[in-house]
């Protein structure tokens, strides 16, 4: 399995992609706070479709941000 | 008592919540917006699945569901627990619908979950706090 990162680390190595994290280190306060980086791609149905290939606790950390001129209505 | 930072310079409150899978074994954290506009909390399909969860069942309920774009529809599904900050509630309803990906989140977090709790958003200090309500 991949090494274990921080989010922030996988913040600025993976920019603007959907990573899956396994066996994530989780904060009350601050939520998903690390884990082993196995899969990542700019396209989340493509993470989505690799969950079933790693077992235990898992993460999905998104690492891009709304762009500034987009609004949003959910 | 729950209390989440959360980045007050984002355009959504985004939060980290916890889903446990079908058999309680295993959890999934995903990326969320807390949403005071949704009557339920809302997670994608695939992710339910994964969690040996059957959004497909045909004995379902579906529930109308009334977005800014339109009016659809969506199978409601029980989980086992949500997790929020540590805090957990069991048996929880969640509508099975995807997002656009273009949100930079995999669900909301709606009424449903947020009524079980007296809760504070701090835009101040970038805090959201969690008390439980006592039955």
């Amino acid at each position: 399995m991949g090494k274990k990162l921080s989010t922030k680390r996988i913040r600025s190595r993976y920019k603007d992609e959907w990573v899956l994290l396994l066996n994530p280190e989780i904060s009350s306060e601050t939520g998903i706070e690390g884990g082993e980086v196995v899969f990542h791609s700019k396209n989340r149905e493509e993470v989505h479709k690799r969950l079933s290939d790693f077992k235990g606790n898992k993460a999905i950390v998104f690492t891009g941000k709304i762009p500034e001129e987009v609004g949003v209505l959910l | 008592m729950a209390d989440i930072k959360f980045n007050s310079n984002e355009k959504l409150i985004f939060l980290d919540i916890g889903i446990a899978s079908s058999d309680g074994s295993w959890i999934i954290y995903l990326p969320v917006v807390l949403d005071t506009g949704a009557t339920t909390t809302i997670l994608p399909a695939d992710i339910l699945v994964d969690l040996g969860y059957d959004p497909g069942h045909p004995g379902l309920s579906r529930v109308r569901l009334i977005t800014g774009s339109g009016v659809g529809y969506a199978p409601s599904i029980t989980i086992k627990s949500l997790i929020v900050g540590g805090e957990k509630i069991n048996n929880v309803s969640v509508l099975c619908h995807d997002l656009p990906a273009e949100a930079g989140i995999d669900g909301l977090l709606g009424l449903n979950f947020l009524k079980n709790f007296d809760f504070t958003v701090e835009y101040s200090s970038g805090r959201l706090r969690f008390i439980k309500i006592q039955e």
